[in-house]
């Protein structure tokens, strides 16, 4: 009986990792965006779902497959990020948060609906890609090959983000502009260009979560508000901001509601705002974020 | 270099500069001597771009400044040095070395830097904010040295620095000098600049009240220690 529910564990686990390296893309793409342009991108779930869609869009009208569609959606959606913020987003950094905050969910209502109006309300499918079709049995649960693919490639995504960010002299570019862009633009450097590059390559790392997203979930329009409720949720608990608290808070809170599903499913969908309300109590920053 | 007329500037609705006129000739250090609230920062920050609102002229070979953006402004080869250091605290030591991108040929290489800066490489991974306030100073020299930028704003290098780092501050900006730098030195304290500088500007609410070269200075020296006591 216990080896029975310890499987189900630790098969509600991996599925949740799976959740959770979604919710790591997400957070990962929200935090870079806030920390060096101050807005609250409510539109990320939007940017997250147009990936999804491109992905369909390219295999219906062009007949290209996942593979491409994994480099040319995100840069098709990271266009389109650019024109946003040249058109919109840039005319609010002198204004309080709030007003990036309400353009951006105004955007992402907007986008969503005329979505709907064009594809339906309901989901399309989007086929896993032959190469890792399949499953490998691991003695506590069968493990499709595409969601093994997706854990593996979002880790491995957000690592890299996390090592340019920190590592290179493009990251330190970038933490410097955080940290005082006015003297940064004093050095020489463009600073209006690299926040419209800042929101395009985070709207694209979206994009590249909403295609690797499209053979597991629905693609449709809502899918990108339903992930993103959740995703800030992250963002809070982790710490607005935080690169590294980002990915391991998205990670483990994926794990934390897979663990719920087998041991207490009808909590599953609410375990990660009770656990952003205890955190919000004990540690009104987020786990990573930096006490003033 | 520089040639400044006319200057006027607002820091949101205060108008802090009042018709301020001064020339940096190429090749020498200048001083801007004033008490707190004078105008010497907001001079500073009116030349690299980074004041809100200002008219007049800063002529820099037939450019004038105010109608350009900060980072234009720095790639005409002109680098500040900002009163609070301006390292970030994000980055490593090294980090803030290199941030500044290189805007002309001719800039210091960095062997040159480490050498007249050792303390710099040595403390190399440290977090930039984790040095002492004169290490942070030298880091704050240092790295828009590389740039190749010939104009250097200093803003009150020596502010609130034990004097055995003033001295080799006043040793650092000497070195710059014979190689040619042009430096604006901002300063409250007429001692540090008096032996440095080859012209001195006296400033009093926004505006150039006196001009002296450096063999004026000593026989003036009441007169400016008047205008810098509170």
């Amino acid at each position: 009986m216990f080896e029975l529910d310890l499987n189900l564990i630790l098969g509600q686990m991996v599925l949740g990792l799976v959740n959770g390296v979604f919710y790591a893309i997400l957070s990962l793409g929200l935090a870079i965006i806030f920390g060096l342009l101050g807005v609250i991108n409510f539109a990320h779930g939007v940017f997250f779902m147009l990936g999804a869609f491109a992905a369909y869009l390219l295999a219906q009208t062009l007949g290209i497959g996942y593979w491409g569609a994994l480099l040319l959606a995100p840069l098709m959606v990271g266009a389109l990020g650019l024109v946003v913020e040249v058109a919109l987003i840039r005319h609010l950094y002198r204004l309080d948060h709030l007003y990036g905050l309400l353009l951006t969910l105004g955007l992402a209502l907007f986008v969503e609906g005329f979505v709907r109006i064009v594809f339906g309300p309901q989901g399309l499918p989007y086929e896993v890609p032959p190469s890792l079709r399949g499953a490998i049995n691991l003695g506590f649960m069968v493990l499709p090959y595409y969601r093994a693919w997706v854990v593996a490639a979002g880790i491995v995504l957000c690592l890299a983000t996390w090592f340019v960010i920190e590592r290179t002299p493009l990251g330190a570019k970038l933490r410097a502009a955080t940290d005082n862009p006015q003297l940064v633009q004093a050095f020489g450097i463009n600073v209006p260009v690299m926040l419209t590059l800042t929101y395009a390559a985070g709207v694209a790392l979206a994009a590249v979560g909403g295609v690797m997203a499209a053979p597991i979930m629905s693609v449709d329009p809502a899918m990108g508000t339903s992930i993103v409720i959740v995703v800030f949720a992250v963002v809070v608990i982790g710490g607005m901001g935080s690169i590294l608290g980002s990915i391991v808070t998205g990670l483990c809170l994926g794990l934390l509601e897979g663990l719920a599903k087998a041991v207490f499913p009808q909590a599953s969908s609410t375990v990660i705002f009770v656990a952003m309300v205890i955190v919000l109590v004990l540690r009104p920053r987020g786990l990573f974020g930096k006490m003033a | 270099m520089l040639e400044i007329r006319g200057l006027h500037a607002w820091y949101g609705d205060s108008h802090v500069l009042h018709g301020l006129a001064m020339d940096i000739p190429r090749g020498r250090v200048v001083s801007l001597l004033g008490r707190n609230g004078a105008g010497k920062s907001a001079t500073m920050r009116t030349i690299m771009g980074l004041l809100g609102k200002a008219t007049g002229e800063i002529n820099c070979n037939g450019v004038n400044l105010l109608k350009l953006r900060p980072d234009q402004i720095a790639r005409k080869g002109i680098a500040l040095c900002p009163e609070d250091r301006g390292i970030f605290p994000s980055l490593t030591v090294t980090e803030n070395l290199f941030l500044p991108p290189v805007v002309a040929a001719g800039g210091m290489d960095i062997a040159s830097i480490y050498a007249l800066f050792p303390n710099i490489r040595e403390r190399g991974a440290s977090r930039g904010t984790q040095l002492s306030g004169g290490e942070q100073q030298m880091l704050a020299i240092a790295r828009i040295l590389r740039t190749g930028a010939r104009l250097l704003l200093l803003d009150e290098p020596t502010e609130g620095l034990a004097p055995v780092i003033v001295q080799q501050i006043a040793r650092v900006i000497r070195e710059i000098k014979e190689l040619g730098y042009t430096v604006l030195l901002v300063e409250q304290k007429a001692h540090f600049v008096e032996s440095l500088a080859d012209i001195h500007y006296l400033i009093e609410n926004g505006t150039i009240v006196d001009r002296l070269e450096s063999a004026e200075f000593a026989a003036s020296r009441d007169r400016v220690e008047r205008l810098l006591a509170v």
